[in-house]
């Protein structure tokens, strides 16, 4: 077993032991779970330390068959078990596991039904981290599934008062897109052939490589029967996938789901929601959508800049809008992942660096903002902001870590939201002399967002934080308001850490995701454009 | 290029020797800020560990490269596609001679802070904040590339909004923080765009070759990397107005001046290091360092844009009863100078004012401080509900607080453009400057920037004297008893007042010709004596008006009740303004969304979810 397989189902075996174990066991089972993702905060860091030493390509490849079928007169289904990790993903493993481990710990607040919900979460952990290593697309589709049905439970059984109507919603959006994807899936698989068995295939790596396409599929390059309605068939293929992404980032205006399920999850779901769910969105794009479909991006390039644009801006008013604390923070997460999306579009080397940093960058920030927001909630089981007031004094070491998450999150330099934000935005507008998809423009309106992201944190500071101290609850809050726990300053100070040194070095990342992205940026441009340029012969577009 | 055989210690040994005192502060900060319980009420020993022999090494640095060429070391930062980005250190004669007057004024400063900050909540606080803004302020001056000046340079505007914000449980000085941090970032994302263009059409932030291509442009001799449908000159335009943009918030200069009054909610100390010495003089700094890179239309812009704001920001001086007030205005104008310096094109007229300006203005503010914080506490001990720093319940403290008053009379006959001291200097070399300019410009219209400049003499010498009265002459309500100034205090007011005078700077004491400074930043004088002559005037004229007002009595247009004090008092209404423009329709924007968001977008989702349940539970009840 390599090291890639122990890391995907070392967290769903623990999920069948705590499934299976005495109910007196039962007080072990968070600390069991806080093991298990150590035991994988270790694993991945280890791996992500023998990539940094030659970052190129994908290592760690397991490649076995898993699943052959005959299918009578359709041919044969052919599913692997291949897993393996680049620069893109081998950030994204080590935030997994690391973000596993926060939300662990934050797990203390659950006091009911605790086998159930360990389980749960180990399986989620399974899930997730099998859908950044998975390079087979029916493996990939398999894990991703897998991910819904555990928050569909943990938010509907653990959440808050309005906890069924998040889950049903956060379910059906997020099947709304998977479906499609499931047949955009099977479309591939019928137009791509592996170059070495000559039955088709679902490993995504061929599905990159035009000269595994056959000619006459539904998803051919450069083949007039590549048709679906009228249009060509790979623009659809790319816009379904990029819906059903785009679903999970979320961009504007598909993202209604989160702000309700932000509030309504306990706060380790909460935690894992904005740190990882909402990476795999970014990661799925980047992966398949300009893997797979180069063509789609370049000429939709403009339209995902204007959708990144979009989000960065209305996610920054919303938040601006917001008085419940988690429900800023799930608008601000709207506002920081449309910087991915602007990164994305703009096809360079500095957009999409920048876009791996940003979401690594807002996976560990996120993690903090919700741990804090909890911190807050468990105390007092409130979280509406007018009903705090001067903070500060009562919590000054809370307050330290507010502070520097805020300005972290604000883009301060020396910490990590900056780099994110400048290198997504340089790419964006940089790509007007680079490569022609976004105008400067982009670039310059985006930037305001960095503007009234300050405003939304500041104001948030000042009106709870700061001024004379005077609570909603009164004297019971003064009681029960007390300054960080041992515990939690056990989380925030590391999550701290990591962020200012991330903004100091950023090449710790960027060493490790320059080689792989540019491949990427340079196959997305050079491959869509070719690939483009033919639909445009053949289909006048 | 001068032989760098004129270095006695190597090159690399000085680049280290400014890491040193970079690092210094920093390590300070982080000591008192992990120990604050340990070190307590003796943090200021470990901000002073760092921040003296920060001074002595700077010192020694500037020996070094005085009248040589500059050191720069750096190391690759991050790795972006086929571009390196380092970040290193430079130092040459204009970045020595800021680092010493940082460090000799920040030294002094935390002296006067021990006396001033004594028994408050957060004394180690204070002093862990005081040193990360040293810290962030040496990186800014030593920084080799445009990326990390500017990452310095929100630093520094991070420390100043911790700072404004000290005491955290008075809800104006939150305010004000948050004013302060958020009209900065206006100008940072000017700042930032400027840095994205010149980043795309040249691939690095190392300032000396950003100023080197860009000249080369502007010359004609060269072309950008990538040019799309525009011209070169177009967008080197564009960069030099988004880098002014940067320099306008940070310097508060007009229309982003706005924050500089409020941040006097800081503790007074804090207003003289950051909002008057240092940070604020970044803006002037960043387009001293950056002239190369503007296009003869950007430069008009800023002198036209420093020139007004030296005018405006003194027409509200002229005005205010807070005494902070009227030295926050003052500064805002005394900096309008030196970016109307840079704009008529004398970078080294421009960098001497701002180093005059840095030792009289800290002294003027600390001895103000001297000031409320004993009045303040005679007040409380006394039971009486007054405002210590409203110029109104001032008066008489000439002979209550001497040493204050004889420094604070030296540091405002520097502000005035006295003779023999040391504004007077600087202050002329830019008049006659501007006077050539607009000459040369051959417009009418360029002849508003000298006016606007002289003009400001006569306001400045008109609101320092005012102040100079009130404060110190005019017969007060209460009757003081002789305040007793500490040693703690004593050192600071007398050292600054010493660098008040002439020389100082120069030991002529009418010109700045001749003089170390002026050879060494290769000042260029031109002889106008009739400048001199015509400020001088002007400064007597505007001494006299005030002094005829609040000493004689005399009735002015400015007397309480007029239009015109009004719309000064109030700052020619900008906040009142900008509140309309801006901020309104802001809040007003993200409710609209907000509705939106909810009502339409969400109503959909609910609509066709709802929908899809009672379609289901109809076709349960219908037998299905």
């Amino acid at each position: 077993m390599g090291y890639l397989s122990l890391l995907i189902f070392l967290p769903l075996f623990f999920a069948l032991v705590i499934w299976v174990l005495p109910k007196r066991f039962e007080p072990m089972f968070q600390a069991l779970s806080i093991g298990v993702s150590a035991a994988q905060v270790i694993i991945s860091a280890a791996l992500y330390y023998m990539y940094s030493l030659s970052p190129e390509g994908f290592r760690f490849a397991e490649h076995a068959d898993w699943i052959y079928l005959q299918l009578g007169t359709l041919g044969s289904l052919d599913i692997d078990y291949f897993v393996a990790v680049d620069g893109l993903s081998v950030g994204l493993v080590l935030l997994t596991s690391i973000v596993m481990f926060i939300a662990a710990i934050a797990s203390n607040e659950i006091k009911e039904n605790k086998r159930g919900y360990f389980a749960l979460f180990n399986l989620l952990g399974t899930a997730v981290m099998g859908v950044f290593c998975a390079l087979d697309f029916f493996l990939f589709y398999v894990f991703y599934e897998l991910m819904l049905l555990p928050l569909y439970f943990l938010i509907g059984m653990w959440g808050g008062p309005n906890r069924e109507y998040a889950s049903v919603k956060f379910f059906i959006y997020t099947l709304f897109g998977s479906v499609f994807m499931l047949l955009v899936m099977a479309g591939l698989y019928f137009s791509v052939t592996d170059p070495g068995t000559g039955h088709h295939t679902f490993n995504m790596l061929h599905m990159m490589d035009e000269a595994n396409y056959s000619r006459d599929a539904i998803f051919s390059i450069g083949s007039e029967q590549a048709v679906l309605f009228g249009l060509p068939a790979r623009l659809i293929g790319f816009a379904v996938l990029f819906i059903a992404f785009a679903i999970k980032i979320p961009v504007v205006p598909l993202h209604t789901w989160l702000p309700d399920a932000h509030v309504e999850a306990p706060t380790p779901i909460s935690i894992i929601l904005a740190g990882i769910l909402l990476k795999i969105g970014a990661y799925g794009i980047i992966r398949l959508c300009l893997g797979i479909f180069p063509d789609g991006q370049v000429y939709f390039s403009y339209w995902i800049g204007v959708i990144g644009m979009v989000s960065i801006l209305y996610g920054a008013f919303n938040a601006l809008a917001s008085s419940d604390l988690k429900r800023m923070i799930a608008f601000s997460s709207i506002s920081h992942m449309g910087f991915v999306v602007l990164g994305i579009a703009s096809l360079t080397s500095e957009g999409l660096n920048g876009a791996v940093y940003q979401m690594i960058s807002h996976g560990v920030l996120s993690a903090m903002l919700f741990f804090i927001a909890g911190v807050l909630y468990n105390r007092v089981h409130d979280r509406y902001i007018p009903n705090f007031r001067g903070l500060a004094l009562q919590m000054p070491r809370y307050t330290t870590f507010v502070v520097i998450a805020f300005f972290a999150s604000l883009g301060l330099p020396g910490m990590s939201g900056f780099i994110g934000e400048v290198f997504t935005l340089m790419g964006a507008f940089k790509s007007e002399s680079v490569n022609q998809l976004l105008p400067r423009w982009f670039a310059i309106v985006s930037a305001t967002g960095i503007l009234f992201g300050a405003a939304y944190f500041l104001w948030t500071l000042q009106r709870m934080f700061f001024g004379a101290r005077r609570f909603f609850g009164g004297e019971a809050w003064h009681r029960a308001l007390t300054d960080l726990s041992a515990r939690e300053l056990f989380v925030l100070l590391p999550l701290g850490l990591t962020t200012i040194i991330l903004g100091v070095y950023p090449s710790i990342i960027f060493d490790v995701t320059n080689l792989s992205m540019n491949t990427i940026a340079d196959h997305a441009y050079r491959s869509g454009s070719v690939y483009l340029n033919m639909l445009k012969v053949i289909f006048g577009l | 290029m001068q032989a760098q055989a004129l270095h006695t210690f190597p090159l690399n040994t000085i680049t280290l020797l400014g890491l040193t005192v970079l690092l210094l502060p920093l390590l300070a900060s982080a000591l008192i800020a992990a120990c604050a319980k340990l070190f307590g009420k003796k943090s200021h020993v470990v901000a002073l560990l760092a921040s003296i022999p920060a001074l002595l090494l700077s010192m020694f640095i500037l020996t070094q490269v005085w009248n040589s060429s500059s050191a720069q070391s750096d190391i690759r930062w991050i790795s972006i596609g086929t571009v390196s980005i380092h970040t290193g250190i430079l130092i040459d004669a204009t970045s020595a001679l800021m680092l010493v007057m940082v460090s000799f004024i920040a030294t002094l400063v935390q002296v006067f802070s021990v006396y001033y900050m004594k028994g408050d909540e957060g004394y180690a606080r204070y002093f862990a904040y005081l040193s990360l803004f040293v810290f962030a302020m040496f990186g800014l001056v030593l920084a080799d590339n445009l990326l990390w000046l500017y990452i310095c340079w929100e630093l520094v505007g991070f420390c100043s909004y911790l700072l404004i914000g000290f005491w955290r449980e008075r809800d104006a000085a939150s305010q004000a923080s948050k004013k302060a941090f958020l009209m900065n970032r206006v100008g940072d994302l000017g700042f930032l765009v400027g840095l994205f263009i010149l980043y795309s059409q040249f691939s690095t932030f190392d300032l000396s070759a950003l100023g080197i291509s860009s000249q080369a442009i502007l010359h004609g001799d060269a072309s950008f990397l990538s040019h799309i449908a525009v011209s070169d000159i177009y967008w080197l335009h564009a960069a030099g107005f988004c880098l002014l943009i940067g320099a306008l918030a940070k310097s508060a200069q007009f229309p982003l001046h706005t924050w500089l009054p409020d941040a006097m909610e800081g503790p007074t100390p804090v207003s003289s290091l950051i909002h008057a010495a240092t940070m604020v003089v970044a803006g002037v700094y960043l387009l001293i360092r950056m002239s190369p890179v503007f296009s003869p239309e950007v430069l008009t812009t800023i002198a036209f844009a420093g020139a007004f704001t030296a005018f405006m920001a003194a027409t509200i001086a002229a005005v205010q009863q807070d005494i902070k007030k009227v030295l926050a205005y003052s500064t805002i104008s005394q900096l309008g100078y030196m970016v109307m310096a840079v704009g008529v094109g004398s970078t080294a007229a421009a960098f001497i004012h701002l180093l005059t300006h840095a030792f009289f203005k800290c002294l003027l503010f600390l001895a103000s401080g001297v000031i409320i914080h004993e009045l303040k506490h005679y007040f409380e001990h006394e039971g009486m509900h007054k405002d210590s720093q409203d110029m109104r319940n001032m008066g008489g403290l000439r002979k209550k607080l001497p040493l204050t008053f004889y420094t604070y009379s030296i540091a405002a006959a520097a502000l005035a453009g006295l003779p023999f001291f040391t504004g007077f200097l600087s202050k002329d070399v830019i008049l006659a400057q501007s006077l050539y300019w607009s000459a040369a410009q051959g417009e009418v219209l360029a002849y508003l920037v000298p006016f606007f400049g002289f003009a400001t003499v006569l306001l400045t010498a008109f609101y320092i004297t005012r102040q100079y009265v009130l404060v110190f002459f005019k017969k007060s309500d209460v009757d003081f008893p002789v305040f007793k100034e500490p040693v703690l205090v004593k050192i600071p007011l007398v050292l600054l007042a010493a660098c008040s005078l002439f020389p100082l700077f120069s030991l002529h004491p009418f010109s700045l010709e001749n003089s170390v400074l002026a050879e060494g930043l290769n000042l260029d004088i031109k002889h106008l004596p009739l400048v001199p002559l015509g400020s001088v005037i002007l400064l007597m004229t505007g001494a006299g008006w005030a002094y005829a007002i609040y000493v004689k009595g005399l009735i002015s247009p400015l007397s309480s009740g007029s239009i015109l004090r009004k719309f000064l008092y109030k700052g020619w209404y900008i906040d009142e303004l900008y509140q309309a423009l801006f901020i309104r329709p802001v809040v007003a924007v993200s409710g609209w969304m907000k509705e939106f968001d909810t009502k339409v977008i969400d109503g959909f989702v609910n609509f066709r979810y709802w929908s899809g349940v009672w379609q289901l539970s109809s076709a349960g009840s219908t037998g299905w």
